[in-house]
């Protein structure tokens, strides 16, 4: 039975386990990641809601396109729809002063009036933002956009989120991001090594990078948008998916210790993983039952966040069961004959 | 025994209670009002992606960072304090991020774009007299440098704060003559010297003699941090660089609102589905395990609102914070997984229910310290190598797992015992697979 001892069947599950992780990599080869700003530096706006009226489709990402090419001829610019009624701008760096013109571009498009098609509304839009941005210390200059933006009924200013990363920014956090995982990885082989044996903490560090690896692998297959949540959310996961192994490695090391030498490596691990089922189920089920609340009912900053995680619960469980003790079994038969 | 059972269960019951009603609750009994811990002054502080607001990191516009002093970025800082008060932006905060960054966080502010280009400008720095004319440029051509010192003030030796201006050569004369116009204005009190940033009168000096020499000092009612303020704001005018927005993440308030209340929402479905699974898969340690998280939640919500005290230190809640909660309600509710897993083992096993939980709790003990230091260890270089988010993110995980730790393994094993002590005894209630005699 394939449940039933695990370990005799190992051959199924790393097998199961490499074609994940070779699809994964070559992914990653060949279709890259869908890089958010943070990584890879740019504007992004993001309006939760349209006004009523207004439906994403082509025409409407078209013209939200122009409004940014409007404000930078140059600018590469991408425009999804997020939810039922929103949109997600991004595009490369904007200056302060462009920014200013697509925020008001934005908001003329969306209450109704004439898009900028000809060169007058543009040249509208310029003379606004340096005059806006000149006076920024005039009360009254605030006060009247401010009532300017009261007065129309749609999409106001406080309802733009915007984002801008520089280029230095973002190298910076992908080699912090990096110092981080290796040193956490580190850290973790060296705790494991002291409470188990250094070959638990190989296994688990490979489970790990298990998880990982297909997490990133479902990021590049799927194109979602990668940002500093994904970050914290793979961070998340070499968090959780330890604790699973660890919980299985535990009743590894106390069959160990009852049973001596009257068991094989093979048998240890299997009674380990078996007994470990209803807990590693029960325990993923119960944080899947929170996260998965968050991924429904959140806003999509949220949902960003939760994605990731639930992949990386489903791979942790997996990887904990069927990967760690069987591959640990494996190579104690190996190094004890 | 019992007598002393009962009383101590019910103790645990009411602090329970009352911490639950304290955190959720807004409940005003006379005078006496609990905040809540979403009480935006006594709660949780609640992050700019929740409430809606600006982060912006600045940094010096200059070709090569190497080229800028220490100083001259705290002298940065100080101006865009002065800036933002003189918007009116009282709740901002401003701190450093690594070594040339600032980062300011605005909260509740629809145009994050008239901030940034006002807070990162140039700053103009100019003396004026009292009807505004420049009477000098506050450039390097003419002030070496300000310096706030502490020390005697006046010939009879008074103590106190105030500010040494250095002047050039050129500056010294334009001071000379700009002092003996302000001296002829004394009796309609014009014998002032404007000091001015970005054209906003920020300090004006009295004159009281004609000054010609290359320093000179100003004296008033400043204290350490008053004085330090003005020394930074008349560098300011030395400060050859601009500042750059190297990151700005914007959330218009109705959207932060939006991702509070969902998030919230969620939060609480999800609590509600855990403990429904719990209590028909466990039966009476399941409901043992819901009545500790929900002190595991109200302890946690206490912590980061730090305690209600005033002044206490508020843990700030983001977006990601909010999931470090959820995944630590996670591990929280894992914990005891473990151990009725075990508990259970033993009872099918055929030992009695008493013996069941001790041994249960004792051998899951190993399992779980060992998997939470673990995730320890993650927050912990999280904490220390993260910014901004993952930061918030490390610390309410972290403060999850340790309160976890403590509800998960004492609280529950404390219930489950008084359960056993009151004479429940039978295995089925407590997981085991079949019913049978105990």
């Amino acid at each position: 039975m394939l449940f039933k001892n695990p370990c005799a069947y190992r051959k199924i599950f790393f097998a199961i386990s490499i074609v994940l992780v070779v699809v994964s990599i070559l992914s990653m080869a060949f279709r890259g990641f869908n890089l958010g700003i943070d990584f890879t530096s740019g504007t992004t706006f993001e309006i939760e809601h349209m006004p009523e009226g207004f439906k994403y489709d082509g025409e409407l990402e078209a013209e939200v396109a122009a409004i940014v090419t409007d404000a930078k001829a140059d600018a590469s610019v991408q425009v999804q729809a997020i939810g039922t009624d929103g949109i997600f701008i991004k595009a490369t760096e904007l200056t302060n002063e462009e920014t200013e013109m697509v925020v008001n571009g934005l908001l003329s498009y969306f209450n109704g009036e004439e898009v900028a098609e000809d060169a007058t509304n543009a040249t509208e839009a310029e003379e606004v933002a340096p005059v806006a941005v000149e006076d920024a210390t005039d009360v009254a200059v605030e006060e009247a956009t401010e009532e300017a933006a009261e007065e129309v009924k749609g999409l106001v200013k406080a309802a733009i989120s915007i984002d801008k990363v520089s280029a230095t920014t973002s190298a910076r956090l992908i080699g912090d991001t990096f110092k981080a995982v290796l040193l956490a990885i580190i850290l973790m082989l060296i705790y494991i090594s002291i409470r188990f044996d250094f070959k638990s903490g190989v296994c688990a560090v490979m489970a790990l990078a298990h998880d990982v690896i297909l997490m990133f692998g479902f990021y590049s297959l799927f194109q979602f948008t990668m940002n500093t949540s994904f970050v914290a959310a793979v961070l998340t996961i070499i968090g959780y998916s330890i604790n699973a192994t660890i919980v299985v490695f535990d009743r590894v090391r106390e069959n160990n210790r009852m049973l001596g030498k009257k068991a094989t490596w093979d048998e240890k691990a299997d009674k380990a993983i078996t007994t470990s089922y209803t807990r590693t189920l029960y325990s993923s089920l119960t944080t899947l039952f929170t996260i998965g609340a968050l991924f429904v009912l959140g806003v999509s900053s949220i949902q960003e966040f939760a994605l990731p995680i639930i992949v990386g619960i489903v791979c942790g469980a997996y990887s904990s069961l069927f990967v760690a003790p069987t591959f640990w079994a494996m190579w104690k038969n190996a190094s004890n004959k | 025994m019992k007598a002393k059972n009962i009383i101590s269960f019910a103790l645990v019951m009411v602090i329970i209670a009352t911490m639950a009603v304290v955190v959720f609750g807004d409940v005003s009994i006379g005078n006496f009002r609990v905040p809540g811990v979403l009480d935006p002054k006594y709660g949780v502080k609640q992050g700019l992606d929740l409430v809606g607001g600006s982060v912006i990191v600045f940094e010096p516009d200059v070709e090569d960072l190497s080229t800028v002093s220490a100083d001259d970025v705290a002298s940065a800082e100080n101006i865009i304090r002065v800036r933002l008060t003189s918007m009116g932006e009282t709740e901002a905060t401003v701190s450093r991020q690594g070594d040339y960054g600032i980062r300011v966080e605005i909260p509740n502010i629809d145009d994050p774009n008239e901030a940034v280009s006002y807070i990162g400008q140039t700053a103009a720095l100019q003396f004026m007299d009292i009807d505004g004319n420049v009477v000098m440029d506050g450039t390097e051509e003419f002030v070496q440098s300000a310096t706030a010192t502490f020390g005697p003030m006046d010939q009879y030796g008074n103590q106190g704060h105030y500010v040494t201006l250095s002047l050039t050569n050129a500056g010294r004369e334009k001071f000379k003559v700009a002092t003996e116009e302000a001296l002829t204005r004394t009796a309609e009190g014009g014998n002032v010297i404007i000091i001015a940033l970005d054209g906003m009168p920020y300090s004006w000096p009295m004159v009281n003699e004609v000054i010609d020499s290359d320093s000179c000092i100003i004296t008033g009612d400043f204290d350490k941090d008053t004085a330090k303020e003005l020394a930074d704001v008349i560098n300011s005018g030395r400060l050859p660089f601009s500042l750059k927005d190297t990151e700005l993440r914007a959330v218009g308030p109705t959207l932060g609102q939006e991702a509070l209340d969902t998030s919230l929402f969620a939060a609480l479905i999800g609590v509600i589905l855990v403990m429904l699974f719990m209590l028909l898969v466990y039966r009476l340690p399941g409901l043992v395990a819901d009545v500790s998280l929900v002190a595991y939640i109200s302890i946690v919500c206490l912590i980061m609102a730090g305690f209600f005290v005033e002044g206490g230190y508020r843990v700030t809640l983001t977006l990601p914070g909010i999931a470090g909660i959820i995944l630590s309600i996670g591990m929280a509710v894992d914990a005891n997984v473990v151990i009725f897993e075990r508990i259970k083992d033993e009872l099918n096993c055929g030992k009695s229910v008493g013996a069941s939980v001790d041994s249960g709790f004792k051998r899951a003990l190993t399992a779980i310290i060992d998997s939470n230091v673990t995730t320890l260890i993650t927050c912990a270089v999280l904490y220390f190598f993260g910014t901004g988010t993952i930061k918030g993110f490390a610390i309410t995980l972290g403060i999850g797992i340790a309160v976890s730790l403590l509800t998960a393994i004492f609280l529950t094993k404390f219930l489950l015992k008084i359960m056993v002590g009151f004479g429940v005894k039978n295995p089925w209630v407590y997981g085991a697979s079949k019913r049978r005699d105990a």
